[in-house]
């Protein structure tokens, strides 16, 4: 074939061809420059059916005509020129019309690779030669192959898909196409079972019009393409005219595989490939959708899941809404019942007032202008109606200064506390006297309303002397403490506070909002010698009105002032005490500086 | 040696020439439209051929190989690196994704640079005026460095390799390659020679 190869000695030649020809596993044939067939091996007779002696001698573009309409004779005459042709399969299926080895294929023809050279006597071209290779087995594997290829990549694509969507109930939509895409399928169905357990929904569906779509969109389990199937946990492949369904049969199906969709033991749904032209279905076909319902299955059974999940979560969430709203609308609701009461009590408090004075007045005018001419009895009595008319004067004094703290602006300013509680004491010619009250110096500065602060020091100062026995000299003490809040509500006390009779009780006033971590706060102490409260009044006593059985005197508004004011001021107070030991009054508001 | 500017450019229109023929006849055997470009012809000493191919293909290298012989005789090549290689076979037979260099492949491979090998090859004939033969083209998957062995023939003359950079351009996609003519001095003086002469009939043309 070229000058690189050794000749073969000249008489050996036509015993080695005779030999090649009969023995090679491909087709040789000869032409001349003309183009006539000059020889034609067994394996050509063989496989085309054409005998030599019907083809010796012939014009080869005689013989085969679609060498002419496909263009082919080309080759020939460029190899006339001295080239040499290589004509592959993957590119023009086959050189010469022979009927195909393999008869599943689907191939008409046999796939060749062929080789069209020059043929050379003493250098030079005397015409062609060219070998054919029947590789149509080789390919038909090929395609096998590459089909199986194809679906692994299918495989792992829908996986993949399944895997990362958020959405899987959206998500196998678009992967039906693919699948029907690769296994030569016009149609598909998705059924999903409905909360019934009796109905099947269409999911999603390729190959039918819209009109169709919805006069399937519902069907009963007994009319679905797999009924079969349902029932058995198993697939179902109809392609004969008397098993396909009416549902098939209605929709023109020829054929059609169904596979129920199992989650465990749960059935879910369907999912059915179907084709109007096929009639079969290889068992390979069968696997591939087998599988791909698997993984179907499984990603709607998640999606569901999900959407309980979030169903719940959601519900829970709409909940707690509404409790929220709930506890808002008493708290409002509170709120309003409070403001009315205050105010009523104001109203009562100050239209009270004018009626007590006039009976004040009269009584003390009676008891001034013909006080002699009662009898001492009637004059007993008329002091008592005084004292009695004097307390509710102080009552409602009392309500009306409690009143008042609702409405009042506060505005907090750093307070000199030393200074205040002096002040205090020497308005009160009781606490004035020496020994009576000790201050505890020096008292630290805090951020309070000044007359809100000197009310609440006072009522807390006359509350200890009320309850100091008459035998007992009174002792109250006066100091202060800075207390810092490390973590939460926890603080840190940071001056030397004797220890605690008993744990101290916060008065029963809303909370004040969280405290800052590091924020500063001052505690005020107010301590007596008296006679102490039973830890179980502590949460009572700062309630309005509340007063203790052993409480001999006093409105019982006294401590509700101070809370409400402390309160104002976005401050806290408690006490510790017990019965017969003394009581300890706290107060706390934010440190001045 | 190196080619003077006129001898580059006359090879380079010889080439497209040739090139105009291959991407003519494969435009038509695959029913897309592909384009062959030639970006650059050098002429190297063989020994020097390695390193500048290693430079541009890394790892395994199909090639398409035919032996020519006649007055001017030598190798003719067309070299793919195994990625372009798959990607032309891709391209011109509308395949999947990576299949591998499978036989099929591989002989559409073969088809292809025996397309273009034949249609350089005839042009340089045609240019010459003698009749120059092919061997049947074969195709190897192997490194540059076992390809390069196969053709340095034991020969005493020294061998000079004309190289020619080569783009298809078919579907949107660019495919590069080499194409390599491994030619002995002689071979390669006498071409040289016809070239110009070539070159002046075209301007007494």
């Amino acid at each position: 074939m070229s000058a690189n190869y050794p000749p073969v000695e000249n008489s050996l030649d036509p015993a080695l061809l005779g030999w090649i020809q009969e023995l090679s596993p491909h087709g040789i044939f000869v032409t001349d420059t003309e183009l006539r067939i000059k020889r034609w091996n067994l394996w050509l007779e063989t496989n085309s059916g054409l005998k030599r002696a019907n083809v010796i001698n012939r014009s080869l573009l005689e013989v085969f005509p679609t060498l002419l309409k496909r263009r082919l004779d080309r080759y020939f005459h460029r190899a006339l020129d001295g080239e040499v042709n290589v004509l592959s399969a993957g590119l023009h299926g086959y050189l010469l019309p022979f009927q195909s080895p393999v008869r599943e294929s689907g191939l008409l023809n046999m796939l060749q690779t062929s080789r069209i050279a020059p043929l050379m006597e003493e250098g030079n071209i005397v015409g062609t030669i060219t070998t054919i290779e029947d590789v149509t087995q080789r390919e038909h594997q090929n395609t096998i192959v590459t089909r199986q290829h194809q679906r692994q990549e299918l495989f792992s694509w829908s996986l993949a898909q399944l895997l990362k969507t958020p959405d899987p109930e959206t998500m196998v939509k678009s992967i039906f196409p693919r699948i029907s895409a690769h296994i030569l399928v016009d149609t598909y169905f998705n059924y999903l079972l409905e909360q019934d357990g009796k109905h099947l929904r269409l999911h999603s569906s390729g190959g039918i019009s819209r009109e169709i779509q919805k006069k399937i969109a519902v069907i009963t389990m007994e009319e679905a393409l797999c009924n079969a199937s349902v029932v058995q946990e198993e697939s179902v492949t109809v392609a004969s005219e008397e098993a396909r369904s009416s549902f098939a049969k209605r929709l023109n199906l020829r054929a059609y595989i169904c596979h129920p969709l199992y989650v465990g033991d749960k059935m879910i749904g369907t999912l059915a490939f179907a084709s109007r032209s096929r009639d079969h279905f290889d068992e390979d076909e069968i696997e591939f959708t087998r599988i791909v319902a698997q993984y179907v299955a499984i990603a709607i059974d998640r999606a569901w899941n999900e959407t309980a999940l979030r169903k719940a979560q959601e519900e829970l969430s709409d909940h707690a809404g509404a409790l929220e709203q709930a506890v808002q609308e008493r708290t409002r609701k509170l709120q309003e019942t409070i403001a009315d009461l205050e105010s009523f009590s104001y109203s009562l408090a100050h239209d009270v007032r004018a009626p007590l004075r006039h009976i004040q007045g009269f009584s003390e005018a009676l008891l001034q202008d013909y006080g002699e001419g009662l009898p001492a009895g009637a004059r007993t009595y008329v002091d008592s109606i005084i004292r009695a008319i004097r307390r509710l004067e102080a009552l409602t004094q009392g309500i009306l200064e409690y009143s008042k703290l609702s409405n009042k602006s506060v505005e907090l300013s750093p307070v000199d506390l030393e200074v205040l509680v002096k002040d205090v004491v020497s308005h009160n010619a009781t606490l004035n006297a020496p020994g009576v009250v000790t201050v505890e110096s020096p008292l630290q500065p805090v951020l309070a309303e000044r007359s809100l602060l000197d009310q609440c020091l006072t009522n807390l100062l006359d509350n200890a002397l009320k309850f100091i026995p008459a035998h007992v000299p009174p002792r109250i003490i006066v100091r202060s403490e800075l207390r810092t809040v490390s973590k939460g509500e926890d603080f840190s006390t940071q001056s030397s506070a004797p220890p605690p009779l008993n744990p101290s009780v916060t008065a029963d006033t809303p909370e004040p909002p969280l405290r800052e971590i590091n924020s500063r706060w001052i505690r005020i102490w107010v301590e007596d010698n008296g006679i102490g409260i039973s830890p179980e009044f502590h949460g009572k006593i700062f309630g309005i009105f509340e007063r203790l059985a052993n409480q001999k005197d006093g409105t019982g508004i006294g401590l509700a002032i101070v809370s409400k004011a402390i309160q104002r001021m976005g401050g806290r107070l408690g006490v510790e005490s017990e019965s017969g030991k003394g009581s300890r009054f706290w107060l706390e508001l934010p440190a001045a500086d | 040696m190196q080619l003077t500017e006129n001898q580059t450019d006359a090879l380079t229109e010889l080439i497209n020439i040739g090139y105009a023929r291959a991407a003519s006849a494969l435009s038509e055997l695959t029913g897309h439209q592909i384009m062959l470009e030639v970006p650059q012809v050098a002429v190297h000493p063989i020994s020097e051929v390695g390193d500048i191919l290693s430079s541009h293909i890394r790892g395994e290298v199909a090639s398409v190989h035919q032996v020519f012989s006649g007055p001017v005789a030598g190798n003719a090549l067309l070299l793919l690196d195994h990625k372009a290689a798959q990607l032309l076979n891709r391209l011109l037979t509308n395949g999947h994704g990576n299949s591998p260099l499978d036989a099929s492949a591989r002989e559409v491979l073969t088809e292809v640079g025996n397309i273009v090998l034949n249609a350089c090859l005839g042009v340089f004939g045609n240019i010459l005026q003698v009749q120059v033969t092919f061997a049947v083209p074969r195709l190897h998957i192997e490194s540059v460095s076992s390809v390069l062995n196969s053709i340095t023939v034991a020969h005493e003359e020294l061998h000079y390799a004309l190289m020619i950079q080569t783009s298809f351009h078919l579907r949107e996609s660019d495919v590069s390659g080499y194409l390599v003519i491994v030619l002995g001095v002689t071979s390669l003086d006498r071409l040289l020679e016809e070239l110009e002469r070539w070159e002046e009939r075209q301007v007494a043309e």
